[in-house]
């Protein structure tokens, strides 16, 4: 054949086609290719994989005992970092052990100290002493203390139910969502937030949970996941948030449970098995958490609806790969003085530490057929996370039979 | 993290105007698990800041005060709340204030109490004037950033600022047709813009968009979710549907490995309302789901399988 009939290899207009996300995306794999080059390299590298639990347990046994100047900016933040640090600690089992540095310091006791200092006169949590109340920190609070209570009991014992109700209550809006604080913004976090903690405390009453599941069926978008208020984009911070408010509310049913479906599978990255938070973004390992957490009760949902299982595979309960988000967290977010990350190249941060810590939990565990899938050693394997409130599952058994017979009285004021 | 740019700074306690303030210390904070290490210009602030806070004295001096606070830490709720309280009793010019949330924005483009803090600023002026050209310089700096993008949502639905909002939003795709922000506002455009909304003629237009623009790559799930959404919302008719079905069905031919194709397949061949309910055509899309699992979309295999399992029981049931 004459050479001059040899057609080129056609590409469809490149500047189109590599673009910012694309090269970002590409960038990206490449570094991480270096790291899954040790499994290529390695065929019992992947049974050798470890989570560097020591490691961990020190950067958390540090931050533990003080936070460097640049946290500054998270003062706003406090009750999240006794809740980042005693959900990484009891995952990685450091709670349960007597010998540890949780006890000899005192940690349950400084907890509840430095929680109950957040406590705002009308009831909720701020972020530090004399802040105002909000959402976020009151959740975080909930949280630590329901971790605590197993330990050192009285723990729960320093909540307010009954001003935590007025306070949830005042937040409430005619559309069913929840403002953060007052003044604050209305997202599908503080709905959230808001009736994580009221399910715990069991004060969700039909006045304050009236109208909720109307707002998360608001913020689907047409690409099925949620977003933060309605025709924002769908993320999957949000997407966590408004599923989970649906479990607790059991109202699945009024969102498109099929596109949210499609569209949280298709968030797992074919090329890192980790989590992206929105379409066409990078991986984050953060994400492990917030998308793979949804999964169990959106699987549930459809396992019930459609009379079928999804367990029929040899990869776990969830319908995502989750041994490819174990080779993500374990080779990528892991830094190797301890603490975790969003990806290679990034700083670890206790939000990290603590989310990515959730997600692989999420995955080794498959509540459903009560087995567990654990990539490398088995010693990889942590506590079970609990899959609406995000701290480990006997905590949130110890929290609800706490409050199991504290009944809010009927006084409207 | 990094540390505080290093300003050189008066103390407060040295200064007359604060001499009758007793400032409040949050207490033993050493004693807290993870406490942070404070400058003490830092400390010192939110010392005074409290004390303002308690006495809830709305004055010049405590409108400087939370200024400083601010640019200490931006995320303080507590703090923009107070100031927003002392701009509305000292009657502050509300311009002003939006001059100075410019530069804070700017400073700190991801954090949720500065946009808070804009909304509540714009709507108390009534006015949106500034309102896209500020989250353009915002786009310059992250093209995707979600508060920007919210904010810019609200505004156009509040103040009512639908011009031109399509074209501002091509610029995007010129760049970057994997844009997920800005296939989202898109939507969000098409749908909610009084002008626009439910007109047929739209729909048209956008899936004939998202079309064009899968024509140029194939593998971009956000315009495959476009397109499909704008699908399934739009009234079409038989022949309209199969004239888009069938350049699908070619772009599967030729883009064998790319899954958006066969996903997009297996929805219409699998639903009658789209006219290609039959036999055959679940066999085929039961395929698909076999060359999704298997080859072209591995790490999805447990969701292909599951799809294949909805598809043979409905084959069972209806043939």
């Amino acid at each position: 054949m004459a050479e001059a009939t040899l057609k080129k290899p056609e590409f469809s207009t490149p500047q189109s086609c590599f673009t910012k996300t694309y090269v970002d995306q590409k960038f990206l794999e490449t570094s991480i290719l270096r790291r899954y080059d040790l499994f290529r390299e390695d065929p019992e590298y992947s049974e050798k994989i470890r989570l560097i639990r020591d490691e961990h347990k020190e950067y958390l046994h540090k931050s533990a005992r003080g936070l460097s100047e640049g946290y500054q900016e998270l003062d706003a933040s406090q009750p999240w970092f006794c809740y980042w640090i005693l959900n990484s600690l009891d995952l990685l089992g450091v709670l349960d052990d007597t010998s540890s540095f949780v006890y000899k310091e005192n940690l349950f006791e400084k907890t509840i100290y430095t929680i109950a200092r957040c406590q705002g006169e009308l009831g909720g949590f701020g972020g530090g002493p004399l802040q105002d109340s909000h959402l976020a920190p009151t959740y975080a609070a909930v949280n630590a203390l329901a971790i605590v209570q197993k330990y050192h009991k009285g723990a729960l014992d320093i909540i307010d139910s009954k001003k935590m109700f007025s306070f949830l209550l005042s937040l409430k809006q005619p559309d069913g969502s929840f403002a953060m604080h007052i003044g604050g913004e209305r997202d599908l976090r503080g709905l959230y937030c808001a009736l994580s903690v009221a399910y715990l405390l069991n004060i969700q009453t039909e006045e304050l949970i009236k109208d909720s599941e109307l707002f998360v069926k608001s913020c689907q978008t047409y690409e099925g996941g949620l977003a933060s208020v309605p025709f924002a984009e769908a993320h999957g911070g949000y997407t966590f948030c408004g599923v989970a408010a649906l479990g607790l509310l059991g109202k699945m049913e009024v969102i498109d449970v099929d596109s949210l479906f499609q569209w949280l599978v298709n968030r797992q990255m074919k090329f890192s098995g980790g989590f992206q938070g929105r379409t066409n973004k990078l991986v984050d390992g953060c994400y492990s958490w917030w998308q793979g957490g949804a999964f169990p009760l959106v699987v549930d949902y459809i396992q019930k609806r459609d009379g079928i299982s999804l367990q029929n595979n040899n990869n776990g309960d969830w319908a995502f790969h989750q041994f490819a988000l174990q080779q993500f967290i374990l080779s990528c977010c892991q830094q190797p003085d301890g603490g975790l990350r969003d990806k290679p190249e990034k700083n670890r941060d206790l939000y990290h530490t603590s989310y990515c810590l959730s997600g692989l939990s999420r995955s080794q565990y498959n509540t459903f057929s009560k087995t567990t899938t654990v990539l490398g050693i088995k010693e990889n394997l942590l506590k079970e996370i609990d899959h609406i409130h995000c701290i480990p599952v006997d905590k949130v058994e110890v929290a609800k039979l706490h409050f199991q017979n504290s009944k809010l009285e009927e006084n409207k004021n | 993290m990094e540390k505080q740019e290093e300003i050189p700074y008066e103390p407060l306690s040295k200064l007359p105007e604060w001499k009758d303030i007793q400032p409040i210390p949050q207490k033993e904070s050493l004693k807290d698990p993870c406490a942070i290490l404070y400058s003490p210009q830092f400390s010192e602030v939110m010392d005074y800041f409290r004390a303002i806070l308690q006495k809830k004295e709305y004055s010049e001096r405590a409108l400087k005060l939370t200024t400083e606070v601010i640019r200490l830490n931006c995320s303080n709720y507590t703090v923009w709340e107070y100031r927003r309280g002392i701009l509305e009793h000292l009657k502050i010019d509300l311009n002003t204030e939006l001059d100075y949330l410019d530069k804070v924005i700017e400073q700190h483009p991801k954090n949720y109490q500065v946009w808070t803090h804009r909304v509540w600023v714009t709507t108390k002026l009534n006015s949106g004037d500034r309102e896209k050209a500020f989250t353009e310089i915002a786009f310059l700096n992250d093209s995707k950033n979600y508060h920007a993008w919210s904010h810019r949502f609200w505004a156009i639905e509040y103040f009512n600022l639908w011009d031109g909002e399509l074209e501002f939003i091509d610029k995007f795709f010129e760049n970057d047709l994997r844009h997920n922000s800005a296939w989202a506002a898109r939507f969000f455009v098409a749908t909610q813009n009084g002008k626009l909304k439910n007109d047929p003629k739209i729909q048209l237009q956008e899936i004939e968009f998202s079309l064009s623009k899968i024509n140029l790559t194939c593998n971009n799930e956000s315009a495959w979710n476009y397109f499909i959404s704008f699908f399934e919302i739009a009234n079409l008719d038989q022949q309209q549907i199969n004239d888009l079905v069938s350049k699908i069905e070619t772009k599967k031919t030729r883009h064998r490995f790319c899954p958006f194709p066969m996903s997009f397949l297996i929805r219409v061949y699998s639903d009658k309302k789209f006219g290609y309910f039959s036999k055959e055509n679940l066999e085929k899309a039961i395929t698909f789901c076999d060359a999704l699992s298997d080859e072209c979309d591995t790490i999805r295999k447990a969701y292909w399988n599951y799809k294949k399992i909805g598809l043979e029981k409905i084959l069972k049931e209806e043939f």
